[in-house]
């Protein structure tokens, strides 16, 4: 069985998500909003807006899909409060996504993070070390790192190793409560490998980034990995199952 | 099964980290086991090498006991093996050695280039700049400067490898080839066949940086006819090679 933890429902221009997951064998996925909708910094309205699209896809596509809420930390807290509330009273909605509207070394994360902790969701947070390119809220590994030690009992998915890389692997390295998805950018050789030996396949998860990616390109980097079946199986479903219960 | 064939391989050692099928061993075993019959060939050394001989060379060397492998010797305007190379192929790379394809001196090489039935490889990127080093940040070539070098040998073949799926709309000239390696939108040639077409599509895996399986699934896709991924795989190479 393979679990898909990064995927995006875009509601403009996105071509059949389910379907092309179901042509690749993938048994669950996992939605995480139209994240840039709205730019880089969403409003309350636009925020609620995102989730309102996410919860009725879910709704949908309970069959294969599940959700996570999207959410602006700069926003304000009685507002982070009670959309949290509403997006987690909803099935299947399951934990938080972030993107870039705030880099999470910020006190601001605090609110969000203590929501998390008491329902005990975990955190998909958007992270890259970039050379060029970078948004100016973006988030690297080492602000990730600050993130799980300042919480250290709210899991926190790391987005897109391949973009993080191996320094970005060794910043997280002590944070037990950090995981790796497996997304991010072109399908490269040698980052998954690395990331087994140096934190273990449990804390590893398959995503795609699909739309922004295809299925069968960012699947076969896990399986052409020349890794064992039993560190498949955890990497393709059983991490995601335990993350997400 | 389709016969496929590679257009965009490389072998050496890459400065910045190691690429598990660097090895021309282990690189033949693994597209032996993707059922890829062998592929065109360059140096990983050759972007960063002031001594394009010396990468050429140790090229050759780690090709010699590989005969599914062709090697595709690194030319610059500015160096002047390019008078006297003998290849199926070669490869440029205009932004690591700083120059532009439209200069006169670069015009004047790929033109000597065609004239033997060579064909000139435009390498655009060997990686996603936002992953470069942060000390070594090499542009892209720009895809309108490759379109214009091919206007400028008009019925000539020119291959660019490693375009994103969106700079192929740059790609208007009839005689421009382009891989697919970099290319992944989803499903992911949808974009590129769309607004590029399968005739001028060449398969190209960039392995050992990504994923042979990764590439491959590509043409997994139930929108390609069997003669259009058969193009792609290895006939429009073919007739570029051999002329069948």
């Amino acid at each position: 069985m393979i679990f898909d933890i990064h995927t995006h429902n875009f509601k403009a221009g996105s071509r059949d998500l389910y379907g092309e997951a179901r042509r690749h064998g993938i048994g669950r996925i996992l939605l995480l909003g139209d994240v840039l909708r709205h730019g880089e910094t969403p409003t309350e309205e636009q925020v609620r807006e995102i989730n309102d699209d996410t919860i009725a896809d879910v709704r949908t596509h309970r069959d294969i899909a599940d959700g996570f809420c999207f959410m602006n930390p700069a926003l304000d807290p009685e507002f982070i409060r009670s959309e949290v509330a509403r997006c987690f009273a909803e099935p299947g909605m399951k934990g938080v996504k972030l993107e870039i509207s705030l880099c999470c070394r910020s006190p601001l994360m605090d609110t969000l993070m203590e929501e998390l902790e008491k329902y005990q969701r975990p955190l998909l947070h958007h992270c890259w070390f970039k050379t060029t390119q970078k948004y100016p809220n973006e988030s690297d590994p080492t602000d990730i790192a600050v993130l799980a030690k300042r919480h250290p009992k709210v899991r926190i998915v790391m987005a897109h190793l391949c973009g993080c890389g191996y320094r970005g692997v060794e910043m997280i390295a002590d944070c037990p409560n950090v995981y790796v998805d497996t997304s991010g950018g072109q399908p490269e050789d040698g980052f998954l490998q690395y990331a087994v030996k140096r934190i273990g396949a449990g804390r590893l998860l398959y995503g795609s980034d699909a739309p922004c990616r295809d299925f069968g390109c960012q699947l076969n980097k896990v399986l052409d990995a020349g890794l064992p079946a039993d560190i498949l199986e955890k990497i393709l479903w059983t991490n995601a199952m335990e993350l997400l219960k | 099964m389709n016969k496929v064939f590679d257009v965009n391989l490389s072998v050496g050692r890459w400065p910045f980290r190691r690429l598990p099928l660097e090895n021309p061993s282990r690189l033949t075993a693994a597209l032996r086991a993707a059922g890829i019959s062998g592929g065109l060939v360059r140096s990983l050394e050759a972007p960063f090498s002031m001594n394009i001989y010396e990468a050429n060379d140790a090229l050759y060397e780690l090709c010699r006991d590989h005969s599914e492998l062709i090697p595709v010797p690194a030319v610059r305007p500015d160096f002047g093996l390019w008078r006297d190379i003998k290849a199926p192929a070669a490869a440029l790379f205009p932004s690591y050695h700083q120059y532009s394809l439209l200069d006169p001196d670069t015009l004047e090489m790929v033109g000597a280039l065609l004239e033997k039935k060579i064909l000139p490889m435009i390498v655009i990127r060997e990686e996603d700049e936002r992953g470069q080093h942060p000390l070594c940040k090499v542009p892209p070539v720009p895809a309108a400067e490759i379109n214009g070098l091919a206007e400028h040998f008009p019925g000539k073949p020119v291959i660019a490898l490693n375009a994103y799926a969106g700079e192929f709309r740059f790609f208007t000239a009839p005689n421009l080839y382009a891989d697919l390696a970099f290319s992944e939108t989803f499903p992911a040639l949808a974009y590129t066949v769309e607004n590029f077409g399968t005739e001028r599509l060449l398969f190209g895996s960039h392995a050992p940086f990504f994923c042979l399986h990764s590439e491959l699934s590509k043409l997994d896709w139930p929108k390609l006819s069997p003669e259009q991924i058969s193009n792609i795989s290895s006939k429009n190479i073919e007739r570029l090679l051999y002329g069948k």
